[in-house]
């Protein structure tokens, strides 16, 4: 009979022992499995921070392939330049529109090659382009507006348009790679979005050298056609991007130098950078990073009372933004304009209207918005009643283990409760969040689909689209409807960007998002890149004279610019 | 003779009738009277022995004063332990005692709240897991039969179930935001054991003499075995409830560990998982993920040295004076 708790305290113990063990294990064992030490160091570029699970297709048509396929396998025809809000030929020569923006005409490059020695033509163009006429196919879309495509020549390719919304199209034009018809037109209509596409055949600098569970294995393609177009040259041999495990391990890598590259978000980095750990960002000072995209406080529409845009103001008021960047997230963040238009769009940005009608954090205001509306403390809780008396309780919800957002939504709940809202946060699994926020079931929750992109059009889309479905997948999550802001994100997609009435029409929709609040900026997410100089320098940074490519891995980045990074970095040992 | 009363558990105790038949024998009005003697003499000599046994006061200074730690400390400050008050990542300091956090929460309050929860996730799951095991122990043991059979295939059944894998998709499913909803599921999947120790003892008690002679002086099943068999093992249950206290306290921390954990408040396993997921160890902040996980090994290791005292103390046989 003593038997029994003794043993139960014998286990109890080893379960502790087990708990505190686990602290100390977790860098040390995963460092260990990440020693690739079969690719000269010298020549070889190390990353993570993109994949988080074993590479498995290298399929370019569906997201979700290995790191790297589109970028530096598949290449589009454009990239864009976020430093010049503008497109820059890559595959192709130059694109132009007709006078009456029907018709846009590409060039293609003269000797452009696949990785299998066949040359790159228009008839791969207009193969890749016609793919979309499958429903399956992420770009399906592009064919309610898109007539016909056209190989004119070997190097010429005329699309024209039943409705030329020239936004989207040139937002297409940089965001999807151009596919080998010799290979891809054997594969059947299910195939194109299934096949694994096990041996990528690119255009692009790097070909496929090797894979396993924790890492991707690029190797350097010799004559890339770029070399001789461009007199761009990418410097390392092999790059091998690596599975992350955790952002902790990660963090244990790059400090070691087994890391050159991190775009993780490596908790507690504000330290790291104060400290002397040797690990450079784009900018030597707060906010360190570049600006990714919006992180977004996205209330339900369509429940009471986040249907009433006075609460939601007074919500947007309650919100201390300063205490996320410095206390959360240790200045590695920036906050938010009112408008919640990245960086980059600065200049579209109606600084009249911010002024007018933009909220800031303040306590009282709130309150006192509140109190207008008609929302008051009947029962003497300290939380307000909505207009009929009932208690108000609502929940945030943040995927749980996402530790920033986590406590983002802590200080969001806590400044909703000084201003009298009864705001909860919780941290369910992330895929019931994702049912949640594609159905509609939820009170307020967060989210960052925002990215960088070539037009405040992708923003505007994002924030007013229409019509609302019952599922949601990629856009207005908020549920919220309003046909004339709608009508506006239509007329912006048709407008060109040398237009006058391109910066008026982002400036209307400003005016629309900041009276109605469809949704509330909060801050920039970082585009998380934290790099060590024990194999490569010359990482992109602020300083005069470096590189300003955007310095990130994460899929559709190498398509803003991230691919001349590798063409910029210098290996140390010839410096 | 009623000193021998404790080891009844243990042995076929045929002098254990002795002090038992006092008890049933007499009408009911003196009964409480008569049972009243023994039971606070035996609770006399074994404040006697436990006040003797280094163990057990050791034991019991260290939970106790944890506790006092807990229940006190809080008071003492007027801003929150999620709330950023002092410098970033700073370490121990005359101002904050345990230093800081990455965010700037003081350390040290959000340990003394962490032991408040400790405390009480452990006082809730270890009483829950106390009484289901115990009721369904009583009730198998004593009736017998169909009914045991029953409850012991209920008690196999959550026995083998993989408590952490269930506590894992309920959480997922329900939610345990709360310390008492946390207490409640530890509680419910931590008792099998009690229940069959107890089912056990109770087997071996109730064919005794002394409750065949309650039986026909006319007791209900229900009154002989609380006024019957339960004291007869009450030094035994009282050990039983130290370790599901420490128990749930582990299984607490596990799952606050691993990230299912009550929101809202703060406990000793939140803590550490907080500071893994903000790399504390990589960054050499070790003043956030120690103090914690000190605090539950104390806890916890000085319950279970109190209980090694306490069975000294209760059983003669072990006693070392």
């Amino acid at each position: 009979m003593r038997t029994r708790p003794r043993y139960i305290a014998a286990l109890f113990t080893a379960v502790l022992l087990a708990t505190t063990a686990c602290e100390g294990g977790d860098s040390g064992s995963s460092g260990n499995s990440s020693n690739g030490g079969q690719y000269p160091r010298n020549e070889t570029l190390y990353t993570s921070g993109s994949a988080w699970g074993p590479p498995t297709t290298w399929n370019p048509i569906v997201p979700g392939y290995a790191t790297g396929t589109v970028g530096l396998v598949y290449e589009p025809l454009f990239i864009f330049n976020p430093e010049k809000l503008e497109l820059e030929p890559w595959l192709a020569e130059k694109g132009e529109w007709s006078a009456d923006n029907k018709t846009y005409t590409v060039t293609l490059r003269d000797g452009v090659k696949w990785s299998d020695d066949k040359p790159l033509t228009a008839d791969d163009v207009k193969y890749t382009v016609e793919l979309g006429k499958i429903k399956a196919v992420p770009y399906s879309n592009l064919w309610n507006w898109l007539a016909s495509v056209e190989a004119t020549d070997q190097r010429t390719v005329k699309f024209t348009f039943s409705d030329p919304r020239v936004q989207e199209w040139e937002n297409w034009l940089y965001e999807n790679a151009i596919v080998p018809k010799h290979i891809w037109e054997s594969r059947s209509e299910a195939d194109i979005t299934t096949h694994k596409n096990e041996k990528p055949v690119g255009s692009g600098p790097y070909v496929y050298q090797a894979h396993a569970q924790d890492r991707m294995v690029w190797k350097k393609k010799d004559g890339w056609w770029a070399e001789k177009a461009l007199n761009l040259k990418v410097a390392p041999t092999y790059v091998v991007d690596i599975v992350n495990s955790s952002n902790e391990v990660a963090l244990g890598l790059l400090t070691s130098g087994r890391l050159d590259l991190s775009n993780n978000f490596l908790p507690g980095v504000a330290n790291l950078l104060k400290g002397d750990f040797k690990v450079k960002t784009y900018y030597a000072e707060p906010p360190y990073m570049l600006s990714a995209n919006t992180a977004m406080l996205i209330p339900n529409t369509t429940k009471a009372p986040m249907n009433d845009v006075a609460f939601r103001k007074a919500l947007a008021e309650s919100i201390e933004v300063k205490k996320i960047v410095e206390g959360v997230y240790g200045n590695i963040v920036k906050a938010s304009n009112p408008t919640g238009l990245l960086p980059v769009y600065d200049q579209y940005v109606d600084q009249a209207t911010v002024s007018s009608s933009g909220f800031t954090f303040d306590t009282n205001k709130a309150k006192a918005t509140l109190a207008a509306a008609g929302y008051k403390d009947t029962n003497g809780d300290g939380k307000v009643e909505d207009k009929a008396g009932k208690p108000i309780s609502l929940k945030l919800i943040v995927p749980s283990g996402w530790t920033d957002w986590m406590e983002a939504a802590r200080v969001i709940a806590e400044g909703a409760q000084a201003a009298g809202l009864n705001i909860v946060a919780e941290f369910p699994d992330a895929a019931a969040l994702d049912d949640a926020r594609t159905a509609g079931k939820f009170d307020l929750l967060l989210n960052n689909w925002t990215g960088v992109s070539n037009t405040p059009w992708t923003y505007y889309n994002y924030l007013f689209q229409m019509p609302v479905q019952a599922q949601q997948f990629s856009a207005n999550f908020s549920r919220y409807q309003n046909q004339a802001a709608w009508e506006l994100v239509q007329k912006l997609s048709r407008t060109p960007s040398s237009d006058p009435a391109y910066k008026t029409t982002i400036a209307e929709l400003q005016k629309i998002q900041l009276t109605e609040m469809p949704a509330i900026p909060l801050w920039y997410n970082g585009m998380w890149a934290q790099y060590t100089e024990s194999a490569w320098t010359n990482w992109p940074s602020e300083a005069a004279g470096a590189p300003k490519d955007f310095p990130s891995t994460w899929n559709n980045m190498w398509e803003l610019g991230s691919i001349k990074m590798l063409t910029q970095l210098k290996p140390v040992s010839s410096k | 003779m009623s000193d021998l009363a404790p080891a009844a558990r243990e042995e076929a105790a045929p002098a254990a009738g002795g002090e038992a038949v006092s008890a049933p024998a007499v009408p009911v009005a003196a009964g409480p009277v008569a049972a009243a003697q023994p039971g606070a003499r035996r609770t006399r000599d074994a404040l006697h022995f436990a006040l003797r046994n280094k163990k057990v006061v050791g034991g019991g200074i260290v939970v106790l004063a944890f506790l006092a730690l807990g229940l006190i400390a809080p008071l003492f400050y007027d801003y929150g332990h999620s709330e950023y008050v002092g410098p970033q990542s700073s370490g121990p300091s005359g101002e904050y005692w345990f230093g800081t956090t990455t965010f700037g929460q003081d350390v040290f309050l959000q340990f003394v709240h962490g032991i408040r929860s400790t405390f009480l996730v452990g006082l809730l799951g270890g009483g829950l897991a106390a009484l289901i095991g115990m009721t369904i122990g009583f009730v198998a043991g004593y009736v017998g039969g169909l009914v045991d059979e029953a409850l012991n295939m209920l008690t196999n059944i959550v026995l083998v179930l993989p408590a952490l894998a269930v506590l894992i998709i309920l959480h997922t499913y329900i939610g345990i935001t709360s310390v008492p909803s946390q207490a409640l599921f530890i509680g419910i999947f931590s008792w099998p054991w009690v229940a069959r120790a107890v089912r056990a003892q109770t087997f071996s008690l109730r064919t005794r003499d002394f409750v065949d002679l309650a039986r026909l002086s006319g007791m209900g099943s229900g009154a002989i075995i609380r006024r019957e068999i339960a004291p007869n093992m009450s030094s035994y249950l009282f050990m039983t409830f130290i370790l599901l206290f420490g128990g749930s306290v582990l299984f607490a921390a596990t799952l606050d560990f691993i990230g299912l954990g009550p929101t809202g408040v703060m406990s000793l396993g939140l803590m550490m998982n907080n500071a893994v997921h903000w790399s504390a160890l990589q960054l050499g902040l070790w003043w956030w993920f120690l103090p914690p996980g000190l605090g539950i090994t104390a806890i916890v290791g000085a319950l279970y040295i109190m209980n090694v005292g306490l069975d000294e103390v209760f059983n003669p046989k072990l006693r070392e004076m």
